[in-house]
């Protein structure tokens, strides 16, 4: 006898909530994920007395659209009467909802605000004592604030199993570094009673050094590789003979793992290779197939345990190995020069980093640039010139592209400027600087050790990785991955792969690989193809010495005109 | 009959008059008498007591210990009292009868500045030269002095509003001045001191010579530093007030302004030259982007930036011990204080020297001036000269050789210690020193018998103990005594040189104190920017103002950037002039101010909080925003605001910048309407000499005149209204607002339903009048909505 008794909702849901969020740094944790799930590029961070009086989330992901704003406090699973067994579905589920429904349970009052992209006014919802009290218009920009007071008033037991306010702080400030060194495009800040406690204001890795350590490692490292197994991975490594306590932040498929057997694996190989004495402090990324991971997730920690773990040591390895470092930014493209000089920095830029100059600071335009041109040449942004940019006006026909440069009206044949600029750098050599891959191309050939020959003759690096397939390494720096991409090289692999080369050649597989008149491709597109066309004006001959781009100045006017 | 002290008492008090407190040092005190003492007992709460003065006078005295004298001063200048110290000027062992006594300093108001004060302290000198005044305000302490000249006719208000910025704290006029209702108008806003003063030619002479008095030194040592650029913004004094640069509307005070948000620096220099920047921005294309170099490169040196941030904080006031050397006032502390900071110069220089930043800031001096420091100074030199050790080791041959005989006097009395114990048996016998009996020989009492042998003299008994001395311990002592005394005169020779001789560096010193302040200035800016995501404004196009996505600096720092809605601004050569409609508390006043802010701060060569600017150079600006009427002038709303129109439309030209808050308001509609259509049309009629200009008003009959004129733009304030709610979306945006929402603001107040409903009764009879007139504009009906309180206010959210 004695049918297991029905626990009523209420304590269900303090149980869970109790569970879901241990103490504020989880609350913190849950809330950074599900700005990051928003698309933030930057996220705030305010808390007092540890969390446990207040916390406040900034970021500037998409926002909530107002409709859904009551769904969000609510939990995603309907309400039923809960046995035992859903209990346990709700501790295992983790869904980013779950969280603000037991922050919102939990806490004394929690206020949200936030804009929709999509919206032309932002919402305004209290929730007081569990239950969502109003909700109301309220003028903002776009992006979700979410502010906790109070977190563990209406759950008494689980007040009392938090630690002093130092304690908390620290576990929250850990929380916060997890996830500035998962994602170092983002920009994370956290402010502890008012003042700033975190805040990484450059964007190299040693500025990140710097906010962890408040000191400047002596050399930084800067390493990738890939497996075959589609496994790949990006590392810092810190040398600073100075630091007793260097540290580890490893991150898997973007998501910062706390600990786990990785742990041990990472720290044994840094050992074996750099000795026990100071190792330097390692950032690791890893991206791995589901086949690799056996998620066991618990909702307040990650823990990950490897399947093979050969397989990763092997990546690792490979990665220390490498004779010199190769630069690595975050979003495809890095940068090195052939004669082996490192390049000191690896650049990172935002996701959204554009070239008309939407959504950067000043530091991010000079990465931009810099990106875009090799440093000899890097061209100083004129002052007091605003139009450093080409601005496309328009296209005509699908064909002629428009547009204004430092005051000159010009118009650009799109195909024979693209034929121009790829058969400089092919055939010609126009470009001293090649750009690495952070993850390789490969293609099935049918001679890889021919193709890798002919593919260097043309300015690229490859390697032969089986019997048929070669793996692109790094191209040209000039074609930047808005004109070039896997595809375009596919079709070039495919042929040159059994044909000879030469100058007729490729001029033809220049002409092929070119967008045609009548093409309709992206505006980044043009407006890429338009800036490589005035920063290196000798591409602008297509094979045949004809001009791509012709200036609409007075004398050609006046001759179209028929004034003179 | 009087006493030799009386007569000396009232010989100084008679010297400085009644309305300077004497403060007259007798021992461990400092005391006030007569009348002075009643004054000081009650504004420090300390107890009136008296003494005998002269034979058989009690008189009423108060007084403070001589070490708590700095405190109370502040007290008492605070107060606006003036106190005249008088010091013993001899050593009170040495006079024969009456100490000498005089007068070393007098404190004023507007002269006087403590260690601790990083701002200025201004005293404002004033000559009226017939058909205008010239206002000159001077820092006694760094001798920086502004001038102002302004003609007689300007407005009251106008003077006050230039002056008030700087709060001087003491006037100083001559017989020509005393009179002038200005002066009591000035004293009475600005809680000043009035003081009368003859001696000089003209204001600055005066100034001059009354400086020269209060520190008891001569004229020619005053030297005052222009601190002014040839080339300035003018920024009128409305438009200071306007837009909070350094004093907020509702105080006075310094929290809620431009100067606020601004200030990160570090040192005294830095915060003053901070202040300056923001009232006289330059107007100077090649130093605004000097400036914005420097702050460029050090947001691409984050690291840098932070260090030379945290570096500069153990910088003190260079620039006032600098003045306090020139004037012999320095102090041995103020030379430990001068020496830890030039280190730290030192420090800043190496870190710039490795840096793209190198060659900007020129403060190589610093090396120099420290090493001459550090080769007199010892390290931890003793408080004051009596203390022994106040010049290093290895300066002067004389000292040295002093100082090594005493180091072996004292090897010779530890040894001869030694020698009596052995003597007398007494191993507890010690040779001690001190004040009252120099030097002894102590044994405890119950050895005494011991020392009945030959050449002791018993000198005291005690409990337990008893001394003795003998002859050659006199002897000794004798001797050494000799040897301290020379070692404390060539010590205080030794240091007068020196003082003479770094008093030479003194320029120096001024040098590297100016160019910390600049570099101050620059980290301060830089650290603002790179913390605020501000970007670097494009100056110097001729004909148009260009902001995309501009920000209020102040208003989005206390309600959070994300909170906070960006808008544009666009004015060119051929449409001048934007007007803006709207109802209040929509934004159209912020809107205006951060237009306003954005221009001066980059003029001020700083980065701007916006996604990017395009600025012409901007020479004068004039900005009337917010309710800012002094009615204690005697002027209404409306005569105050006409005359800022006139002084508008006489100084106004194609380079200045125009921002004006409710045009026509103060007066009956059809008044108003016309004044300012009249004033539209007279600036845009200018052409070239059209300044940019920013109007706001609730006239929706202006924008009906406006609508197709293509000088004018017309702007609005975007509002929702769904559901009964209306929320003000703080946008501005192109077209004309149909609605003032003033009756929902009523109901916000908390005017009551039934007379808000009696209200819109009204309001809809008032349109049916109106109702046959042409204007295309359309007020619609009303049914008064809803409006929900910003939830800013009653709230607990952050900031």
């Amino acid at each position: 006898m004695g049918s297991v008794r029905k626990l009523s909702p209420d304590i269900i849901k303090q149980i869970a909530a109790g569970e879901v969020i241990e103490r504020p740094a989880s609350a913190v944790k849950e809330l950074i994920e599900n700005a990051i799930d928003a698309g933030a590029t930057d996220i705030q961070v305010y808390i007092k007395s540890g969390g446990k009086e207040y916390i406040k989330v900034v970021d500037d992901g998409s926002g909530i659209l107002r409709d859904d704003v009551p769904l969000i406090f609510e939990k995603h699973t309907t309400s039923k009467i809960y046995e035992p067994e859903d209990l346990h579905s709700i501790i295992t589920l983790g869904f980013r909802g779950e969280a603000l429904h037991a922050i919102a349970y939990a806490a004394r009052r929690v206020v949200l605000t936030t804009k929709h992209a999509d919206e032309d006014v932002g919402s305004r919802a209290v929730v007081e004592d569990g239950k969502l009290k109003d909700i109301s218009m309220v003028s903002r920009t776009d992006g979700t604030t979410i502010e906790v007071f109070d977190l563990f008033q209406r759950l008494p037991a689980r007040r009392k199993f938090l630690k002093s306010i130092g304690y908390e702080t620290r576990k929250i400030v850990d929380v916060l570094f997890r996830y500035v060194f998962a994602y170092p495009e983002k920009t994370f800040s956290l402010y502890v009673d008012g003042k700033p406690k975190i805040k990484i204001l450059g964007k190299e890795p040693k500025d990140f050094y710097y906010a962890y350590t408040k000191r400047k490692p002596e050399d930084v490292n800067i390493l990738s590789a890939e497996n075959d197994a589609n496994i790949s991975g990006n590392m810092w490594l810190f040398f600073d003979s100075m630091n007793y306590q260097p540290f580890t932040f490893i991150s898997i498929n973007g998501r910062p793992v706390v600990s786990g057997s990785i742990y041990a694996l990472v720290k044994a190989i840094i050992r074996d290779r750099f000795g026990a004495e100071i190792p330097p402090s390692v950032v690791l990324w890893l991206w791995l197939p589901p086949h690799v991971i056996d998620p066991n997730i618990h909702p307040a920690k990650l823990e990950v345990d490897i399947k093979d773990k050969t397989l990763v040591k092997h990546l690792l390895l490979s990665m220390l190995r490498e004779e010199r470092t190769v630069s690595v930014s975050f979003n495809d493209i890095s940068y090195q020069t052939k004669d082996g000089v490192k390049n000191p920095t690896g650049n990172i830029s935002n996701d959204n980093t554009a070239i008309d100059g939407k959504k950067t600071s000043p530091s991010r335009i000079s990465s931009v640039i810099k990106m875009f041109s090799p440093s000899e040449e890097q061209k100083q942004v004129e002052k007091g010139d605003y139009q450093e940019i080409p601005q496309i006006i328009d296209v005509i026909d699908n064909t002629f592209v428009v547009y204004r440069y430092k005051g000159q009206i010009k118009i650009a044949d799109q195909h024979a400027l693209m034929e121009g600029i790829l058969f400089s750098i092919l055939w010609e050599h126009k470009d001293k600087y090649i750009q690495s891959l952070t993850i390789p191309w490969h293609y099935e050939v049918r001679n890889p050790e021919e193709v890798v020959e002919k593919l260097s003759m043309l300015g690229f690096e490859s390697t032969v990785l089986s019997e048929n397939t070669v793996a692109v390494r790094a191209v040209p720096s000039v074609l930047s991955l808005r004109i070039w991409n896997r595809e375009l090289m596919g079709q070039l692999i495919a042929d040159i792969d059994t044909s000879t080369l030469s100058k007729d050649k490729i001029a033809d597989v220049a002409c092929k690989l070119s967008i045609k008149a009548g093409d309709k491709p992206s505006q980044q597109f043009l407006q890429t193809l338009v800036k490589i066309g005035e920063e290196y004006p000798e591409y602008r001959y297509d094979p045949h010495g004809r001009p791509a781009v012709i200036v609409l100045d007075t004398p050609l006017l006046e001759k179209l005109f028929k004034r003179k | 009959m009087s006493t030799p002290m009386a007569r000396q008492y009232w010989k100084l008090k008679n010297m400085v008059g009644d309305d300077i407190l004497l403060a007259f040092r007798l021992g461990d005190f400092y005391e006030f008498f007569f009348e002075d003492a009643y004054k000081v007992s009650d504004a420090l709460g300390i107890v009136l007591t008296s003494r005998e003065f002269g034979k058989g006078n009690r008189v009423p005295m108060a007084g403070i210990p001589h070490h708590a004298l700095d405190s109370r001063l502040k007290t008492l200048i605070d107060r606006g009292y003036k106190v005249a110290i008088c010091e013993q000027v001899e050593d009170p062992k040495k006079a024969k009868g009456l100490v000498q006594r005089d007068i070393v300093k007098i404190y004023t108001p507007g002269t006087y500045a403590d260690d601790e004060q990083i701002e200025h302290t201004w005293l404002l000198s004033i000559e009226d030269r017939g058909n205008d005044i010239a206002y000159y305000l001077i820092d006694a302490t760094t001798l920086d002095f502004i001038s102002f000249v302004l003609p007689v006719s300007i407005p009251l208000q106008d003077i006050v509003g230039y002056i008030m910025p700087y709060q001087p704290k003491e006037i100083l006029i001559s017989s020509k001045e005393v009179g002038l209702p200005l002066v009591s108008a000035l004293a009475n806003h600005l809680k000043a001191t009035v003081t009368r003063w003859d001696e000089g030619d003209n204001a600055l002479e005066r100034a001059r010579s009354y400086i020269a008095y209060v520190n008891r030194t001569e004229k020619e040592e005053i030297v005052f530093e222009n601190k002014e650029d040839i080339d300035y913004m003018m920024v009128d004094s409305s438009a200071i007030k306007a837009l909070e640069l350094v004093i907020n509307s509702r105080d006075g005070g310094r929290s809620g302004t431009l100067l606020e948000v601004l200030d990160k620096t570090q040192t005294p220099m830095g915060r003053r030259s901070l202040f300056h920047r923001i009232l006289r921005p330059y107007t100077n294309l090649e130093k605004i982007n000097k400036s914005l170099d420097r702050i460029e490169k050090f947001i691409n040196e984050p690291i840098l930036l932070e260090n030379i941030h945290s570096n500069l904080k153990g910088i003190k006031d260079l620039k006032r011990i600098s003045k306090k050397l020139s004037t012999g006032s320095i102090k041995l502390s103020d030379l430990q204080v001068l020496r830890v900071s030039l280190e730290k110069v030192v420090d800043i220089n190496s870190l710039l020297e490795n840096s793209p930043l190198v060659g900007e800031w020129s403060m190589e001096k610093a090396q120099t001036v420290l090493e001459f420091i550090a080769r007199y100074l010892p390290d931890e030199p003793s408080e004051d000269v009596k203390g022994g050790f106040i010049i290093a080791d290895g300066v002067d041959e004389e000292v040295d050789k002093l100082r090594d005989f005493i180091k072996e006097a004292n090897k010779w009395l530890v040894a001869y210690e030694s020698r009596l114990r052995d003597e007398t048996g007494i191993h507890k016998l010690r040779i001690k020193y001190n004040d009252a009996f120099g030097y002894y020989i102590e044994v405890p009492r119950a050895q005494a018998k011991k020392m009945k042998i030959e050449g002791f003299i018993r000198k005291q008994t005690l409990v337990n103990y008893e001394r003795f001395t003998n002859e050659k311990l006199a002897q000794f002592e004798t001797k050494i005594k000799e040897v301290w005394q020379r070692l404390e005169e060539r010590q205080k020779q030794i240091y007068s040189e020196f003082l003479e001789k770094l008093k030479e560096m003194s320029h120096d010193i001024d040098t590297i104190a100016e160019e910390i302040a600049s570099l101050d200035v620059t980290v301060s800016l830089a650290l603002v920017a790179l913390h605020g995501g501000w970007v670097r404004p494009r100056l110097g196009n001729k004909d148009h103002i260009l902001i995309r996505d501009g920000r209020h600096p102040v208003v989005e720092y206390f309600i959070g950037r994300e909170n906070f809605i960006p808008n544009d601004t666009y004015l060119t050569k051929t449409r001048p002039l934007a007007l803006l409609t709207g109802p209040n508390m929509a934004g159209k006043s912020t809107y205006l101010r951060q237009v306003g802010i954005i221009v001066l701060l980059a003029h001020m060569g700083s980065f701007v909080p916006a996604k990017d600017a395009s600025i012409p150079i901007i020479t004068k600006m004039f900005a009337r925003v917010g309710a800012t009427d002094d009615i204690a002038f005697g002027k209404s709303t409306f005569m105050v605001e006409m005359s800022e129109v006139a002084k508008i439309l006489k100084e106004a030209d194609g380079s200045s910048l125009v921002l004006l808050d409710e045009i026509g308001r103060g007066t009956s509609t059809y008044d108003g309407i016309s004044v300012a259509w009249a004033t539209i049309e007279e600036l845009i009629s200018r052409g070239e000499n059209t300044p940019f200009t920013i109007m706001s008003t609730h006239y929706l009959e202006l924008a009906d005149f406006a609508r197709d004129n293509e000088r004018i733009q017309l702007l609005k304030v975007d509002v929702i209204e769904r559901d009964g709610e209306v929320v003000f979306l703080h946008k501005v945006v192109s077209g004309v607002s149909d609605n003032s929402y003033g009756l929902e603001v009523a109901r916000l107040a908390g005017i009551p339903e039934h007379v808000i409903r009696n209200a819109e009764k009204v309001f809809n009879k008032l349109l049916e009048r109106t109702e046959t007139s042409e204007t295309e504009n359309k007020v619609p009906k009303r049914k008064v909505v809803q409006i929900k309180p910003l939830p800013l206010f009653g709230d607990e959210s952050d900031g």
